[in-house]
């Protein structure tokens, strides 16, 4: 018998012998409780979409980031161009082209002399912490986004091929592109948009505005392990 | 006198000196009223900034309930989903188990050197004495673990480890033992980020990453794990290795469920609307020949260890309602004696009222029954349960648990035994009550009893009790009665 066994049997045990659920605590199985009435589509007029772009916006700058949109391309190009003037920095670490909804973006940031690391970190270990320790002093991250959360200030992002997860996490600053068609009221819209989320990556991460802890007597700090800085340059565009 | 007695009233007086400590620690008290003030004000905040809050906690609650009440199913089912989606899951039925798997895992990658992000469960096995002594170093990267371990003190709150802690301490234990100078300590950002460059060279030289599981999600294999921080995902990201610590309760059955937990947990935590990394991990980095694509960067293993360490016993007991739990941390900061004795006192990883629950529950009643007693019953913890775990109701059942077991001095049992049957004779327990009366007035001082003599004084030594009346409530009422003209219509 193997301790996967023993263990299931155990918990076989114990739920057969259990005296709390005669005290009527606890409903048997049943249909899921989530999601009940909620599946509601995030609606595309172009009002629903400036309301949530402005509830974002507060949102992620009550936590402390910056939200930013253009309305083609070429505005995100020049946002971004100014951020990195704005934080001195030459080399970054990014998605691939592809990944990121702004066609022509890196191509710009090279032409204004910014160095796009592109790594593969290796599978040994010495190998390995070399290649991470060389990513270490770049400044900048920048990806695009799998969906934004307006109520929260949130973006998801997955991993994949072509979209690391480094990009969004070593370095001080983290600037994400998204298309507002990719801007959802709530949490659970995000869900309801992706049946399938965690299939979308083998990791998905929710983030919230900077990096932050209160572990000492209180006091807010942001900026610990994560980036201090997150920029979200919010692409807008004609509903579909 | 057996050995569990004697196990059970060292460690009933050990918890009353170390609440006589905390009492007496003035620095202590301050620290534990500002945090646990300000943490219950801004659960309250965040609660009330959703439309339905209450019916946000009973849609959390139904998610628990509905889990642990097939917990054999979901689980099954996500150990069969994590395999598929690449891990490597491995089952322990005890702590000792737990921590030999783990060491293992570190012994056959030929690792020197883990990073660890913040887990209750790894504390609760013992991990960080195991990999040591197995010669792997273990570098704690939540910033309030990290404190704990360089001071080697022990985490006081199960969200904010330090709350014991004050700046200049800090800044004290990083100069005096790590070197640290003036400028690097000179407030709080400053030392914050002293302590990320620090741990920023450990995360990148370190082979294994260890992290506890907030949820895993039965129908995907999935997963999640919360920080604020963003040293979960470092330690997740960063190292070639990633082993996870899964206490086998925290299932939920799929990712909409986990939605609606990860909303009652951030809020009860913190106050956030949502913690601000919250990552779902699906199996480890794609390599190349995936037919998904390969990814550049994320840990070559992934490794998830399901511990059940009691859980199981639990789950079969009338304490099983604990096992709901979500360790966000809200009871601690409600409850009144936990405001007043920190989590130190309670001389176990997880203290209030939860863990005067958990702790009998997992390590059995014991060497921890006096933790039950440690409670007003006032139902704060109750209220502030953001899955509606009667906690009241378990502090009593643990309290008639230790009752049945004999352990606590027979002078109680007695002296409970004698009032049972006095209170079941009315005449008689009115003769007694006259009684009692007529003595009190002899130890009462100012209205209040302070002190009582003989074995009583157990009693006396942590509470004031207030003189009774000197006429009954019966007496009283039936003078009322009587009395023409005061008779109710």
């Amino acid at each position: 018998m193997s301790a996967r066994d023993r263990v299931l049997a155990a918990a076989r045990e114990g739920l057969g012998r259990a005296a709390w659920s005669a005290h009527g605590r606890t409903p048997g199985p049943g249909p899921s409780p989530s999601g009940d009435g909620r599946r509601r589509r995030p609606s595309g007029d172009a009002d629903t979409r400036a309301l949530l772009v402005e509830q974002f916006t507060a949102a992620l700058t009550a936590l402390g980031g910056q939200a930013h949109t253009a309305d083609s391309p070429g505005g995100i190009i020049d946002i971004v161009t100014s951020l990195f003037d704005r934080y001195a920095c030459c080399d970054f670490i990014s998605w691939e082209a592809d990944e990121i909804p702004c066609p022509g973006l890196l191509d710009a940031l090279a032409s204004h002399g910014r160095r796009r690391v592109a790594y593969d970190v290796p599978f040994d270990q010495v190998g390995r912490a070399a290649v991470l320790a060389s990513l270490e002093p770049v400044g900048i991250g920048l990806t695009g986004g799998l969906a934004a959360v307006a109520s929260s200030g949130t973006i998801a992002l997955a991993s994949g091929k072509g979209r690391g997860r480094l990009a969004s996490l070593l370095p001080p600053v983290h600037i994400a592109v998204i298309r507002t068609r990719a801007l959802v009221a709530s949490l659970d819209d995000v869900v309801t948009a992706h049946p399938s989320l965690v299939a979308e990556g083998s990791n998905i991460v929710f983030i919230t505005g900077p990096s932050r802890t209160a572990d000492i007597e209180m006091t807010l700090t942001r900026g610990v392990h994560g980036p201090r800085h997150v920029h979200v340059v919010l692409l807008t565009e004609a509903a579909p | 006198m057996s050995s569990e007695i004697a196990t059970y009233r060292h460690a009933a007086a050990a918890f009353h000196r170390k609440v006589e400590d905390a009492l007496a620690d003035r620095r202590l008290q301050d620290a534990l009223a500002s945090t646990t003030a300000r943490l219950t004000g801004s659960r309250s905040a965040a609660f009330a900034a959703v439309p339905h809050p209450e019916r946000l906690r009973d849609t959390a609650r139904a998610i628990r309930a509905r889990t642990i009440a097939r917990l054999d199913h979901y689980l099954a089912r996500f150990a069969d989903e994590a395999a598929n989606a690449g891990c490597h899951v491995h089952w322990a039925e005890t702590a000792a188990d737990a921590t030999g798997i783990v060491t293992r895992i570190a012994i056959d990658c030929g690792i020197r050197s883990a990073v660890k992000s913040k887990s209750m469960v790894s504390e609760e096995i013992g991990l960080n004495p195991a990999l040591e002594a197995a010669g792997v170093r273990v570098v704690e990267t939540d910033l309030g673990e990290y404190v704990v371990q360089i001071a080697d003190d022990r985490p006081s709150h199960i969200i904010t480890p330090i709350v014991h802690w004050r700046r200049d301490d800090v800044a004290r234990l990083f100069t005096r033992t790590l070197g640290a100078c003036k400028e690097e300590v000179a407030d709080v950002p400053a030392m914050t980020a002293f302590a990320r460059r620090r741990l920023r060279a450990e995360f990148l030289q370190a082979g294994m990453g260890i992290s506890g599981v907030n949820f895993a999600v039965a129908e995907t294999g999935t997963i999640c794990l919360v920080t604020n921080e963003g040293n979960g995902r470092l330690t997740t990201t960063a190292p070639r290795v990633h082993v996870a610590l899964l206490g086998l309760e925290r299932i939920v059955p799929s990712v909409a469920d986990l939605e609606s937990c990860l909303q009652v947990l951030a809020r009860s935590a913190t106050g956030q609307a949502l913690s601000v990394y919250t990552t779902l991990l699906t199996g480890p980095r794609r390599r190349p020949g995936d037919s998904r694509g390969a990814e550049s960067d994320g840990p070559d293993e992934l490794h998830v260890v399901i511990i059940d360490n009691g859980r199981t016993r639990l789950l079969g007991s009338d304490l099983a309602e604990i096992l709901y739990c979500i360790r966000c941390g809200a009871c601690l900061n409600v409850c009144p004696v936990y405001r007043r004795i920190g989590g130190h006192a309670y001389g176990s990883v997880y203290p209030g009222p939860m863990g005067s629950i958990v702790t009998p529950g997992l390590m059995g009643l014991v060497g921890s029954a006096e933790l039950a007693q440690a409670s007003s019953l006032c139902g704060a913890c109750r209220d502030a349960c953001p899955v509606r775990i009667d906690l009241p109701g378990l502090l009593l059942t643990a309290r008639h648990q230790a009752a049945q077991s004999r352990l606590g001095p027979r002078w109680v049992r007695v002296g409970v035994r004698v009032y049972a049957w006095l209170a079941t004779r009315p005449r008689l327990f009115r003769l007694a009550g006259r009684a009692s009366r007529r003595l009190a007035v002899l130890v009462a001082r100012d209205g209040w009893i302070r002190r009582l003599p003989g074995p009583l004084r157990a009693w006396t030594e942590a509470r004031d009790f207030p003189a009774p009346a000197a006429v009954s409530f019966l007496d009283a009422y039936r003078r009322r009665t009587r009395s023409p003209g005061r008779t109710s219509s």
